[in-house]
C-alpha cells in the first residue's frame, strides 16, 4: 500500500517568513530553526505557514534521500517543532489548528460594527494610571526633566498643581475600569499644598496607591511619613547618582519605622554605578528589593550598547508564549492600557507622544477612546518602525519602549 | 502519576490531545496516543516502555518509541497536563449597579393587549403562565420614573464606556395599540441630553397590523422594526389570526409592501423580520421569501417549550417545529453527520485559546484562577432592563413575571442591588456542582430561568468518553474541510 509522509509543526512554534529567511521558533524551549532564501527548507517553512496548509505539508516521497530536506525534519524533530506521520495514500490530510488568533473586540471590527463601537467598555482596557500630584521639588538633579520619558520618576517639569477636584474626578472616572490601583508621583509629594486631604480621598476611595518619591525627599519631609503607613499605600524610593548613602540609610529606616512597603529604585549610567550599587544593596541588606533602571543621558551609549542592547540569544532564551508574540503585532505591551495625568492636567498614553487632551476639559474614558482610535502609543508595534519592520526576529523582541525614543533608533539590539 | 486533565482523542484517520489548561489542541503521532492512554490509566510506562508497546504497536523502531516518550515528557514539563482550579464567581451589590450602568437597553412593555390572537402566543393555552387580565397597560408615569432613576447611573463613572448608545425598546401584547404612550416616551426621550448627544436609539416588536397608521412617525424616528411573520402565504401564516380567527396576513403583508415601496430607504436600514417555525412553515421557503421578495434576512425562531400547559401539550407538539439553529445546538451530539461553519464557531470559543475577547488577553494568556457562572445565564441587566406594564423590572423580557428583580411605580423604584446578586449567588450555589460536572461549562447556553427545577437538557458530563466523542466529531468535520477553521477564525460574535 502506498503511503504519505506528512510533516506537521506544533501550534506552539512561531513562524516568519521574510524576503531573507524563514524561522520556525519553539516557544517552549527556545530553539531555533531558520532557512534562508533559495534553500528547499525555506520553501518548505513557507509552505507551512500558509493559512491553506494550517501547518502541515506533503513531504516528497523520497525526502529521507534529500540531505537538506531530511536534515531539516531531523531538526525539527529533534527541537520538538513538530513530527512527521506516515499515512495510507487514501488517508484525510491531517489537521492541525494553527494559531490564527480571533479577536472578538478587533479595533477595525469595532471601526466597522453597528452595535458596538470603539469607546464599547473603553474604561475596561485600562491596565495602568499614573497621576503627576505636583512638580514642586527642592532637589537639583541634574536630569530631572529627562528621566520620566525613559520610565516612571518624579520631575518638576511642568510648574503647576494637579486640582484636588481633578484628583477626585480621576478617581471617580475609574469606577467603570478595573483599575484598582494607581502610581503617584512629584515633584516632592509631600509638598502638595492639600497632601492630608489627598491621603483621605485616597483612603476613601479603596484605591491601593504607589508613591514615588525620591530618597532625599523623604528625610525632609519625615512628618509626613506618618500618613502613608496603611497597607493600601506603598513607597518606591528614587535613587539617582550621586547617591548620599546616609541619607539613603536615614529614609530607609524612616519608613521602616513606620511599618511601610518599600521598594528601592536605583537609577543607573555607567558600570561603575551598577557596580556602587551592587555593594550598596549588599551592604544595605535589600537585595530581594529593588530594581535598577538604566538611564540613557545621551553620553553612555556604549554602556547600553555593552549591557541592555539584547542579543540574538538574550532574545531567544525569552521564550515568549505564542499569545504573547501574537500580541506584539497587534499593540505595545509596555504602552497598552497605560495613561498618565501630569500636574497641569495634560494627560498622556506616552510621554514622548503628543498629549491627548487635559483632564479639565475631559474624562479618562474620552482619552482613552481617543488613543484607542488614533492614538500612536497603545497600538505601536515594531512592523511600524524602521529597521525592525524588515527583521525576522521583530515579534520575538519585546515591545518598542521608551529607550527607543530617547536613543532615537529602534533597533536597540546587536541583531540589526 | 494519573494525568487527567489531558484529553485525548481520534479521528477516522489521526490522534490529538487537548489540554485543558492551555486550551490548546495537538495534533500527536499515534504512539504517542498509546503512551499517553497508559499514563492516563495509570500505567508505569518507563519500565514497561519496549514491551507493552511493541507489543501492541510492532512496527515501530525502539528510537522511535523512545523519541515519542522524551516528546510526552517534554508536553507534561511544559504544563500540558496541568490542573485548573475552578472557583465560583459570586455577584456583589455594586457589580448589579455596574451591569445596570452599562446595559445596552431598556424594554417597556407599553401594553398587554393585542390585536391579534395567535395560537401559538405564550399567554394562550398552550402556556400555564396565561395572563389573568390581559388589558393592562403602563403609566407614562412609570416610565419617566424608571429612566430619571436610571439617567445617573447611565451617566456615572460606573459607566465603562463613552458614548455608548441605549436602545429604548417598545414591547406588547401589540406595541401599536398604545401609540399615545410611545409618542410620550419619544418626546420624553427627546428632552434629555442624552439624545442630545446621540446616545439613544429606538426599537419595536410589532405585529404590522397597525403599521399603516403610524409609520410616518417610526420612519421619522428612525425605529429600528421587528414585524413578526411566518412567511409569504396564508397558509404559512395560519396562526397568526385575529381575535375573531380572520388570519391577518393580508393585512400585514399589504402593510409591508406600502412600507417598501414609500420609505424604501428606511425599510433596507430599519425593518427587519422574525418567522416562528410550526407545522404549516418550512424554513427554506421562509428564508426564500424574505430574501426574494423583501430582499431580507429573517430571524428565523422556534416556540418556547418552557412552562407547557400539559392539559394542552399533546397538541402543542404537533404544532412545534426545532429551526435549523436548535438541531445544530444539538449537534454536541456526536451521532450528527453535519457540521457547519456555525458549529465550528461555537466549537473554538468553548474550547480553543485562540478566540480572545480583546488585545489585552494575549498578554493574559495562563488559565491560573479562571472563574466561571453556571449555566448560560445573562448576568443581570448586562444586555436588557424590562419593565413590565405592571411596574415590574425585569432582566429580560424572555423569562417568567415571577422572577422580577424589582418594582418601580409614579414615585418610586425599589431595586436592592445586594438582594438581586444574593439571588443569583443562592441559585448557582444549587447547581454548581452539577454545572462543575459538565464539559460546557465555559460554553453553556441555558437559561436558568428557563429550565425545570434547573433539569439541564444540555448536560454533559465532563467524562473522557464524551470529551473523545465530541472532539472527533469536530475534528473529522475539520479534517474534511480545513476552511471551516479558517473561516471561523475570522468570525466576531459582536
Amino acid at each position: 500500500m502506498n503511503e504519505n509522509n506528512w510533516l506537521y509543526i506544533e501550534p506552539f512554534v512561531y513562524i516568519c517568513v521574510n524576503t531573507q529567511k524563514a524561522l520556525l521558533y519553539n516557544t517552549l524551549n527556545g530553539k531555533l530553526i531558520e532557512c534562508l532564501r533559495g534553500t528547499k527548507t525555506y520553501l518548505l517553512i513557507k509552505q507551512l505557514n500558509d493559512d491553506k496548509n494550517l501547518l502541515v505539508i506533503k513531504l516528497p516521497s523520497n525526502y529521507q534521500k534529500n540531505k537538506e530536506i531530511s536534515g531539516f525534519v531531523k531538526n525539527i524533530r529533534e527541537f520538538y517543532c513538530g513530527d512527521v506521520l506516515t499515512l495510507p495514500e487514501n488517508a484525510t490530510k491531517p489537521f492541525q489548528l494553527k494559531p490564527i488568533f480571533n479577536i472578538q473586540h478587533d479595533l477595525k471590527i469595532m471601526k466597522e460594527s453597528e452595535s458596538v463601537s470603539v469607546g464599547t467598555k473603553i474604561m475596561q482596557k485600562l491596565t495602568s494610571i499614573t497621576i503627576q500630584i505636583n512638580s514642586i521639588c527642592d532637589l537639583t538633579c541634574c536630569d530631572c526633566c529627562n528621566y520620566n520619558r525613559q520610565f516612571l520618576f518624579c520631575t518638576k517639569k511642568t510648574s503647576e498643581e494637579l486640582h484636588l477636584k481633578l484628583i477626585k474626578k480621576i478617581l471617580d472616572n475609574l469606577g467603570g475600569s478595573y483599575i484598582k490601583a494607581i502610581n503617584v508621583i512629584g515633584g516632592n509629594v509631600f509638598k502638595y499644598s492639600k497632601f492630608d486631604e489627598f491621603i483621605n480621598i485616597l483612603k476613601v476611595s479603596n484605591i491601593v496607591a504607589s508613591f514615588f518619591i525620591h530618597y532625599q525627599n523623604i528625610i525632609k519631609c519625615d512628618k509626613f511619613i506618618n500618613s502613608l503607613s496603611n497597607n493600601e499605600f506603598s513607597v518606591n524610593i528614587l535613587v539617582n547618582f550621586p547617591i548620599d548613602i546616609d541619607k539613603l540609610k536615614s529614609a530607609k529606616h524612616l519608613l521602616e519605622n513606620n511599618n511601610i512597603n518599600i521598594k528601592y529604585i536605583f537609577i543607573v549610567e555607567s558600570e561603575k554605578n551598577c557596580i556602587f550599587v551592587e555593594n550598596l544593596i549588599n551592604e544595605m541588606k535589600i537585595e530581594n528589593n529593588f530594581t535598577l533602571l538604566p538611564f540613557y543621558n545621551e553620553k553612555n551609549l556604549s554602556f547600553f550598547c555593552d549591557n541592555i542592547f539584547p542579543e540574538r540569544n538574550d532574545i531567544l532564551d525569552a521564550k515568549p508564549e505564542i499569545s504573547n508574540i501574537y500580541a506584539r503585532q497587534v499593540i505595545n505591551s509596555n504602552y497598552y492600557g497605560k495613561l498618565m495625568i501630569m500636574s497641569s492636567g495634560d494627560v498622556f498614553a506616552n510621554l514622548n507622544e503628543k498629549k491627548l487632551g487635559n483632564i479639565n476639559s475631559g474624562t479618562l474614558h474620552e482619552f482613552a477612546y481617543k488613543e484607542m482610535k488614533s492614538g500612536n502609543s497603545w497600538r505601536k508595534t515594531r512592523k511600524n518602525v524602521k529597521p525592525c519592520n524588515q527583521c525576522i526576529y521583530k515579534y520575538l523582541c519585546p515591545s518598542i519602549s521608551n529607550y527607543e525614543y530617547a536613543i532615537g533608533k529602534f533597533n536597540l539590539c546587536n541583531i540589526i | 502519576m494519573k494525568i487527567n486533565n489531558i484529553r485525548i482523542f481520534q479521528t477516522n484517520n489521526n490522534y490529538y490531545l487537548y489540554s485543558k489548561y492551555l486550551s490548546q489542541f495537538l495534533l500527536i503521532h499515534p504512539l504517542l496516543f498509546m503512551l499517553l492512554k497508559m499514563k492516563k490509566n495509570g500505567k508505569k510506562i518507563k519500565e514497561n516502555i519496549h514491551n507493552s508497546i511493541i507489543n501492541n504497536m510492532g512496527k515501530y523502531s525502539k528510537e522511535e518509541i523512545e523519541y515519542q516518550y522524551k516528546k510526552m515528557l517534554f508536553l507534561l514539563k511544559n504544563n500540558y497536563a496541568e490542573n485548573i482550579e475552578i472557583k465560583m464567581h459570586r455577584y456583589s451589590a455594586s457589580e448589579i449597579k455596574t451591569y445596570l450602568a452599562n446595559t445596552m437597553s431598556i424594554t417597556f412593555e407599553v401594553t398587554e393587549n393585542c390585536n391579534l390572537n395567535c395560537d401559538y402566543c405564550i399567554y394562550n393555552k398552550y402556556y400555564i403562565n396565561q395572563r389573568t387580565t390581559k388589558n393592562k397597560t403602563l403609566d407614562f408615569d412609570i416610565v419617566k420614573n424608571v429612566i430619571n432613576f436610571l439617567l445617573p447611573i447611565w451617566n456615572s463613572s460606573l459607566n465603562s464606556s463613552y458614548n455608548n448608545k441605549i436602545s429604548i425598546g417598545f414591547y406588547g401584547g401589540e406595541a401599536l395599540l398604545n401609540f399615545k404612550l410611545i409618542k410620550k416616551i419619544v418626546s420624553y426621550i427627546k428632552t434629555l441630553k442624552i439624545y442630545e448627544d446621540n446616545r439613544t436609539e429606538f426599537r419595536m416588536t410589532t405585529n404590522g397590523v397597525l403599521l399603516d397608521k403610524y409609520i410616518a412617525f417610526l420612519v421619522e424616528n428612525n425605529f429600528n422594526l421587528l414585524i413578526s411573520l411566518d412567511g409569504g402565504t396564508k397558509q404559512e401564516n395560519s396562526y397568526r389570526k385575529f381575535h375573531d380567527g380572520k388570519i391577518a396576513f393580508d393585512i400585514i403583508y399589504d402593510n409591508v409592501r406600502k412600507i417598501k415601496e414609500k420609505y424604501s430607504d428606511y425599510f433596507d436600514k430599519y425593518v427587519n423580520f422574525i418567522s416562528v417555525m410550526h407545522n404549516n412553515n418550512k424554513e427554506s421557503d421562509v428564508k426564500d421569501f424574505f430574501a426574494n421578495k423583501l430582499n431580507k434576512k429573517v430571524f428565523i425562531s422556534s416556540l418556547a417549550t418552557d412552562g407547557l400547559n400539559p392539559k394542552w401539550e399533546k397538541e402543542f407538539w404537533l404544532l412545534f417545529k426545532k429551526t435549523s439553529i436548535d438541531e445544530k445546538n444539538e449537534t454536541t451530539k456526536p451521532n450528527e453527520n453535519t457540521v457547519e461553519l456555525y458549529d465550528i464557531i461555537t466549537f473554538m470559543r468553548f474550547f480553543s485559546n485562540f478566540v480572545k475577547e480583546s488585545y489585552w488577553d494575549l498578554l493574559m494568556s495562563k488559565n491560573e484562577n479562571k472563574y466561571f457562572l453556571p449555566t448560560g445565564t445573562c448576568s443581570p441587566f448586562k444586555r436588557m432592563i424590562f419593565v413590565t406594564s405592571d411596574g415590574k423590572i425585569l432582566p429580560c423580557e424572555r423569562i417568567g413575571h415571577q422572577f422580577e428583580m424589582g418594582t418601580v411605580s409614579a414615585d418610586k423604584v425599589n431595586i436592592d442591588f445586594q438582594k438581586i446578586a444574593d439571588r443569583y449567588n443562592d441559585a448557582y450555589s444549587n447547581i454548581y456542582e452539577r454545572c462543575k460536572k459538565c464539559m460546557f461549562q465555559f460554553g453553556c447556553g441555558q437559561c436558568m430561568f428557563q429550565t425545570n427545577n434547573f433539569d439541564c437538557k444540555l448536560f454533559t458530563a465532563n467524562l473522557d468518553e464524551n470529551f473523545s466523542n465530541i472532539f472527533a466529531h469536530y475534528f473529522n468535520a475539520m479534517e474534511k474541510d480545513p476552511q471551516l477553521y479558517l473561516k471561523s477564525s475570522n468570525y466576531k460574535m459582536i
